[in-house]
């Protein structure tokens, strides 16, 4: 018996996660990929390897919402990415438990728990006051990765239902490291004028060893990339988070607040994200980035 | 066909203020109908073009302005309005609100279909419409960038951290729709002028049996991820410029 | 006390005027002034969003709306072109089928208010002459009666709309103003015409256009014309024989709300641009150019003076509303000549000097293309200048009206008849 859930697809979310069970008790992971049980066992009591063929929300919550009945946990944590939000939502209809979401720290107060969490598109935060059940998505960059434990948990695989729609799946074209996985992460903005010019970024993101992405309108709006970093679109925490040519709206930089280190480059001075950076170079990115590159190159020619 | 489209008066993000402790000052900031919940419209609005459905649009609220977002949708061609008169609408936990939407199914549906945002433009949650899908026990189409209604099928694209998804349902179904998915249409002076004169049916949390539930929220405090804010001038000696930022990198251990 | 807010409605609408400009208008208006050109697509979109002949009533093809409205979005077009070519377009087929519903024959409102309205025509204002255009009395192009149709004879100036006419499907033309019979001068013998040089998609004989080129304002066309023996039936004769002169002058107090309407859009685009700027560039050991006082005390004497303007527009705008769509009118059509001059001569001039300022704040790169505030002060000056009515006649108009037209008449030949 565990008194909470938590829900992953990548192991470094699962090891952060696992770090709650020092407020919650001990926490079962459940995951779909059976790749990560092992590594994942060795930080909860027991993992749950939930088969599917392609992801859907309803038969996902199904597997998660019979295996809530057999440990009786009345916590669920979920990261703070789309398909943690579907699923968090779907589970708190089933248990008639309070969803709270972006969720940045966590503390008990007697019974009850105090959450803080992210609101009005990330520019400001709130404290909320919730005793179980409940579900929780977690922001990314929030959690410290936990320490392992004693002995590795118990392993136990089970199938999703069948999902009542059909869902066929492509995956996103991997040019290299996803950013929610590279520890280095270059973004593009507005302030590139063509599409041909994301090749210096590439180019830059692959000297640094990491991946690179864009803002929502080079995506949607321009159609230069599929992907884009925000709050509707990939949420990422790298150690480095370079930002070329973004301006700082909320709904980019709710995506990339989990970063350890912010460097903006921009020629506008007023620009609101060197609110938000560590490091902010104001100038013209195309005279930037080229020496940036050509620094970087020598530093690895030493 | 039934249509439903939820929509939630949110505060216009982009002009929140703060005051000099670092609270929002909320009082004058002015609030809309969201980007997702305009698209969410919008798509109802098509449904009923394209397949002859009969849009119903709600919103849970008791001011001025949750009746004029309701105007809002008329003017862009929904059939009917209804009003959930809370008081506290602001208030509500998710949990109240994705019942009080599911108890709206009996009592002016059962809805073949039910548009959400995908995401509130204040709050951004995203909890709700799955919510209103398990309540329901309706299949959830979540996130769709790419709506079309096939065959008395519901096709949906939905892009993800990991891909694309394409979904495909029969109804009923719970549908939540991305600011990405169309370019909702801008109601003319005529649309505006005729949506004065249509009726809004109020109903109020206890017509529909449902408890109200509030949230203990406290400390609403200006977010700001601590950080070095070094500025570094690269407008004139860009090289230079260039190798303080190295050197700061390195020592901090990232590069 | 009057209601000094706009109504839920007029926000609503201001805000899908907004909504409009931002995503249409916005992204094309520096292409549109440097080009020279409103592409056709846009204005045939403007007609789908109902954003011409806002005034004119339903049973014409129009809205149904108020000129209040109509100012509202003229107001938010020009902030989204500060150029004003694509706010001048709006406002000449807003003011000008106005007119054309209040004095027009029936038949000739239900076949061209319609195309207006759906931005297939235009109808602007033919009453400029080359010898002048203040002096509306003095104009000598005359309409001679022949059967049931009038022949023309004279030339045109300094006329907006000209190569827009050619081009647009359907044409459109103008509320046109000549002499009765004979070129004498006098307020007496004007008659109103509805002037179609292109109708159905062709353009009738006896019209020959040239365009000319200006130092701005450069998306919508001024051109002149001549006319030879053209042809206009009777239908389209605006009100009564040798009426018309009080006809184009009521036609003149509409039209030049919407002016005055269309400058303070721009000068509030050049303002929150000044904002900006003001508050984020940094001079002097991290100064931001607002704390001098200089300069912050002359930002705020501008900002007063454009809500001032403001408050002109929105008044003149209303009292035409409760004159000529009300089944209850507060006014008679003479009491809108000062309201209007007022508003008509303090709006561009705030204008233009809002933009002097501006330019000079912004310094060298005002001076650049690239910065793009040039367009602003160059569309908006040929308002100062006095396009739709000169400056110095508005000041005539208010000594008259206040002082009383027997100290300050300056009609000092006897009128012929």
């Amino acid at each position: 018996m565990v008194s909470a859930l938590a829900y992953a697809e990548e192991i470094s979310w699962a090891k952060q996660l696992a770090s709650l069970s020092k407020l919650f008790g001990d926490i079962a992971l459940v995951t779909p990929l059976s790749d990560n049980a092992e590594e994942a066992s060795k930080y909860y009591k027991k993992v749950y390897v939930v088969k599917t063929k392609t992801f859907e929300p309803i038969s996902v919550g199904k597997a998660i919402e019979n295996i809530v009945s057999k440990e009786g946990a009345k916590i669920l944590i979920f990261p703070c990415t789309n398909k943690g939000r579907m699923l968090a939502g779907i589970l708190s209809g089933k248990l008639g438990a309070i969803p709270v979401t972006d969720v940045i720290n966590v503390s008990s107060s007697g019974e009850k728990f105090i959450m803080t969490k992210l609101t009005f598109g990330g520019n400001a935060k709130v404290d909320v006051e919730v005793e179980p059940p409940f579900t929780l998505c977690i922001s990314a960059g929030a959690l410290k990765e936990a320490e392992t434990r004693g002995e590795a948990g118990e392993i136990e695989e089970l199938e999703a239902p069948e999902p009542q729609i059909e869902v066929s799946f492509e995956p996103r074209k991997a040019e290299g490291v996803s950013p929610e996985k590279a520890e280095v992460v270059v973004g593009a903005g507005r302030g590139i004028k063509k599409k041909e010019d994301l090749d210096m970024i590439k180019e830059l993101a692959k000297l640094l060893g990491g991946a690179w992405s864009v803002t929502r309108p080079l995506a949607a709006d321009y159609g230069w990339a599929d992907s884009w970093i925000g709050i509707s679109g990939l949420m990422i925490s790298p150690k480095l988070y370079i930002a070329v040519g973004i301006s700082g709206q909320p709904h980019h930089m709710m995506g990339v607040r989990g970063s350890k280190v912010i460097v903006a480059i921009n020629n506008d001075e007023s620009a609101p994200i060197f609110e938000e950076s560590d490091y902010g170079v104001v100038g013209d990115l195309y005279k930037v980035v080229p020496v940036l590159i050509k620094k970087l190159k020598e530093r690895r020619g030493r | 066909m039934k249509a439903l489209v939820a929509i939630k008066l949110t505060y216009d993000v982009n002009q929140i203020k703060f005051d000099k402790e670092g609270n929002p000052i909320l009082d004058s900031c002015p609030k809309v109908m969201g980007e997702a919940d305009k698209c969410a419209v919008e798509e109802a609005v098509r449904l009923k073009e394209r397949a002859g459905a009969e849009v119903t649009a709600v919103t849970i609220g008791s001011s001025k302005e949750h009746y004029r977002i309701l105007r809002d949708a008329y003017a862009m061609g929904v059939d009917k309005a209804v009003i959930v008169k809370a008081e506290n609408s602001e208030k509500l936990d998710a949990l109240t609100i994705a019942r009080i939407l599911a108890s709206l199914n009996q009592r002016l549906g059962p809805f073949d279909v039910i548009f959400v945002g995908s995401g509130a433009s204040d709050t951004h949650s995203s909890v709700i419409g799955p919510m209103l899908a398990s309540l329901l026990g309706y299949k959830l189409l979540a996130n769709s960038d790419k709506i079309s209604f096939e065959d008395g099928k519901f096709k949906v694209v939905s892009t993800l951290e990991d891909g694309q998804y394409r979904m495909e349902a029969s109804p009923p179904v719970v549908i939540t729709v991305t600011s990405e998915a169309n370019e909702p249409r801008i109601p003319t002076i005529k649309d505006i002028l005729r949506s004065k004169k249509k009726p809004i049916e109020e109903i109020s949390p206890s017509d529909l049996g449902i408890e109200t539930r509030e949230v203990t929220l406290r400390n609403l405090t200006r977010y700001v991820v601590p950080r070095k804010r070094i500025k570094i001038d690269a407008t004139e000696n860009v090289e230079e410029a260039v190798e303080k930022l190295l050197k700061m990198l390195e020592e901090e251990g990232v590069i | 006390m009057v209601n000094f807010e706009f109504s839920e409605d007029e926000i609503r609408f201001r805000d899908s005027v907004r909504e409009f400009a931002k995503r249409y208008i916005e992204p094309k208006w520096v292409e549109i002034d440097e080009k020279g050109r409103i592409p056709l697509d846009l204005i045939k979109k403007m007609g789908e969003q109902g954003l011409f002949a806002i005034p004119v009533p339903e049973e014409y093809g129009g809205m149904g709306g108020t000129m209040v409205m109509a100012a509202i979005a003229v107001e938010e077009i020009a902030y989204h072109d500060p150029s004003v070519a694509v706010a001048v377009y709006a406002l000449l087929n807003n003011g000008w089928p106005l007119a054309l519903a209040l004095f027009g024959q029936e038949e000739a409102k239900m076949e061209i208010l319609p195309k207006v309205a759906s931005g297939d025509a235009f109808f602007g204002i033919a009453s400029t002459e080359p010898q002048g255009g203040s002096d509306v009395a003095g104009i000598k192009t005359v309409a001679k009666k022949v059967g049931d149709k009038w022949i023309v004879n004279g030339e045109k100036s300094y006329i907006s709309g000209v190569r827009e006419i050619q081009e647009l499907p359907e044409g459109g033309g103008f509320f046109f103003i000549a002499k009765t019979e004979k070129a004498v001068w006098s307020h007496k013998r004007i008659t109103a015409f509805a002037l179609l040089p292109k109708w159905n998609g062709k353009i009738k004989p006896g019209w020959k256009p040239t365009v000319f080129e200006e130092i701005g304002r450069h998306g919508i066309s001024t051109g002149g014309f001549t006319l030879e023996n053209f042809e206009i039936e009777d239908k389209y004769r605006i009100g009564e024989v040798n009426k018309g002169f009080y006809l184009v002058l009521q036609g003149f107090n509409i039209a030049r709300t919407l002016v005055a309407a269309a400058t303070i859009g721009s000068a509030r685009w050049a303002l929150d641009r000044a904002k900006e700027w003001l508050t984020t560039r940094k001079l002097f050991q991290g100064r931001p150019i607002a704390s001098f006082e200089g300069i912050s005390f002359k930002f705020a004497e501008l900002y007063t003076e454009l809500e001032a303007a403001r408050y002109f527009v929105y008044k003149a705008a209303w009292m035409i509303d409760n004159t000529y769509l009300t089944k209850d009118p507060k006014f008679k059509p003479y009491d809108l000549n000062l309201p209007v001059a007022m508003a008509k001569l303090k709006a561009p001039e705030v204008t233009t000097r809002i933009y002097e300022e501006v330019l000079k704040w912004f310094g060298a790169y005002g001076y650049t293309k690239d910065c793009n505030l040039y367009r602003g002060w160059l569309g908006t000056f040929s308002y100062t200048i006095g396009a739709e009515g000169a400056q110095n006649i508005m000041r005539y108009i208010i000594a008259r009206d206040v002082l009383g037209s027997e100290a300050v008449r300056n009609v000092w030949v006897k009128e012929e008849e």
